[in-house]
């Protein structure tokens, strides 16, 4: 469980009282008097949604709704290239488009990403509940990044020399909202093996996202992460590839893609949170693997199985080898045992290897699910589809 | 007075470095520094602050100067945007330098 930085450890239902959109505007707060609250808000936030997690979980108890869940709500800001979040509201789900083109491009990602999640998974936004989407554009001066901060996300100019604007590529936009899924979900800590599956997890929806609204099969796909999102002149394709893990780019401005296909090549490393970017190639293209293992759209078997991990099985403390345990497993309940067999195999190719279970033992689900806390339960109360948005 | 900053980490997961002797600047560039890295007391800054929220970029700034030195690692998640003001004008003048 999350420790909140209080001085003491206050009871769970004080958390739990306080509603989280109070922690939201904490987590905006830049008062000089009160350094630390900023940052408090946002733990608390994450704190709230693992709380949610849990009550999703629970065996049996239909979990609260939020009322007036009707579908796509997204809110455009903009930082004016300020520091400041949200910033000025530019556009929300009644407007026509805006004159700017990074509102624009922000907007309609907004929503063919509600639109994925929906139609695929049956889940109302990113807390599956019906959460406004917000998101600002012009963050900062030439800020190279894009990033979810706990409630919203936050989009760079790009400085034009290393990157363009962050928001012409619909893959990193899905990235990012399902940032807001997993912390709504598994919360998987952003650090180590678990925080690489944070960050695998954001590749795989991300480009799914993109597959779906092309509406294209797994061979029709670039399986790339951020293509055209490079500065002309730099030397690459994209920021990684699923497909091919280290191949993305080679320049000397930007140094090569460090990311491996393989456990042989896990990097060990004190930067980057332990090189969550980095090892999550390694995931990222077992995931490739089992969608060209089971063909057609990667959304249908593929994107099920992960989405059916991520939002049952995995606990934030997950490393590869549960998630490899977790999603053979899924594709066991779904696809039977030839489903299970091509998911093993795509683990396997990238060197986690999980144990076959055998058919003919009484509880043969039990074998590959040891290390995945109580994911049959889960399974069993909360159903793969469930729909989650109420009849409008 | 030497400034090295380190960024790894962002959506990109890039490592890039940028490294000043501050004493190599014309006089208001140095005097802008000097007046950021007093005014968010660098010397007597906690060694990490990082928020471990997804895509932050992660910052290690060393700073050196007489003999004294200090190291400070943080991410775009902190509130104290003065640090982000200072790593991005280091960033800047690096650049200019190259």
């Amino acid at each position: 469980m999350r420790r909140v930085a209080f001085e003491k450890e206050p009871p769970r239902t004080a958390h739990a009282i306080v509603p989280p959109h109070i922690f939201a505007h904490m987590a905006t707060l830049s008062d000089a008097h009160f350094p630390g609250l900023a940052e408090r808000g946002r733990e608390s936030l994450v704190f709230c949604s693992e709380l949610t997690t849990e009550r999703l979980s629970l065996r049996g108890v239909t979990p609260l709704r939020a009322i007036g869940s009707e579908g796509r709500r997204r809110t455009i800001y903009d930082a004016e290239h300020g520091f400041f979040l949200p910033g000025r509201p530019v556009r929300n789900e009644e407007d026509g488009p805006s004159a700017d083109l990074a509102v624009n491009e922000a907007f309609d990602a907004l929503g063919a990403t509600y639109d994925y999640f929906f139609e695929v998974h049956g889940r109302d936004s990113i807390d599956a509940r019906g959460l406004t989407l917000d998101a600002t554009v012009h963050y900062r001066r030439s800020f190279n990044n894009a990033f979810w901060n706990g409630r919203q996300m936050v989009f760079g100019d790009g400085d034009g020399e290393i990157f363009n604007r962050f928001t012409s590529s619909l893959d990193i936009i899905g990235h990012e909202l399902t940032h807001g899924v997993t912390q709504y979900e598994a919360g998987l800590d952003y650090q180590g093996q678990s925080g690489a599956l944070n960050e695998h997890m954001s590749d795989v929806f991300g480009s799914l996202v993109k597959q779906h609204a092309h509406r294209q099969t797994t061979k029709r796909a670039d399986w790339l992460i951020g293509a055209g999102i490079w500065a002309k002149g730099i030397h690459g394709k994209a920021l990684r590839s699923m497909k091919a893990p280290g191949t993305a780019y080679d320049d000397p401005r930007v140094g090569r893609d460090p990311q491996p296909a393989h456990m042989s090549g896990y990097v060990e490393t004190d930067e980057d949170n332990g090189g969550v970017h980095i090892n999550s190639g390694i995931p990222n293209h077992a995931f490739y693997l089992a969608a060209v293992g089971f063909g057609g759209s990667a959304w249908v078997k593929a994107g099920k199985v992960w989405y059916l991990a991520l939002t049952q099985s995995l606990h934030r403390d997950a490393d590869f080898m549960v998630a490899a345990s977790a999603t053979v497993d899924a594709a066991g309940r779904q696809f039977g045992t030839k489903g299970a067999s091509v998911v093993r195999s795509a683990w396997k190719q990238v060197g986690i290897e999980v144990q076959s279970a055998s058919p003919r033992k009484a509880k043969p689900r039990e074998q590959t699910t040891a290390q995945v806390k109580g994911a049959a339960q889960r399974a069993n109360s909360r159903g793969p589809e469930r729909r989650t948005r109420r009849a409008s | 007075m030497r400034i090295r900053v380190v960024q790894s980490g962002g959506l990109a997961g890039l490592r890039r470095e940028h490294e000043l002797d501050t004493d190599a600047l014309p006089e208001e560039a140095r005097q802008s520094l000097a007046k950021l890295v007093q005014g968010v007391a660098f010397f007597g800054l906690a060694p990490a602050r990082v928020s471990k929220l997804p895509d932050m970029i992660q910052y290690r700034v060393r700073i050196e100067e007489g003999d004294r030195a200090h190291e400070v690692t943080f991410d775009d998640g902190i509130s104290d945007t003065s640090l982000l003001e200072l790593v991005e004008r280091v960033a800047e003048l690096a650049k200019a330098r190259r």
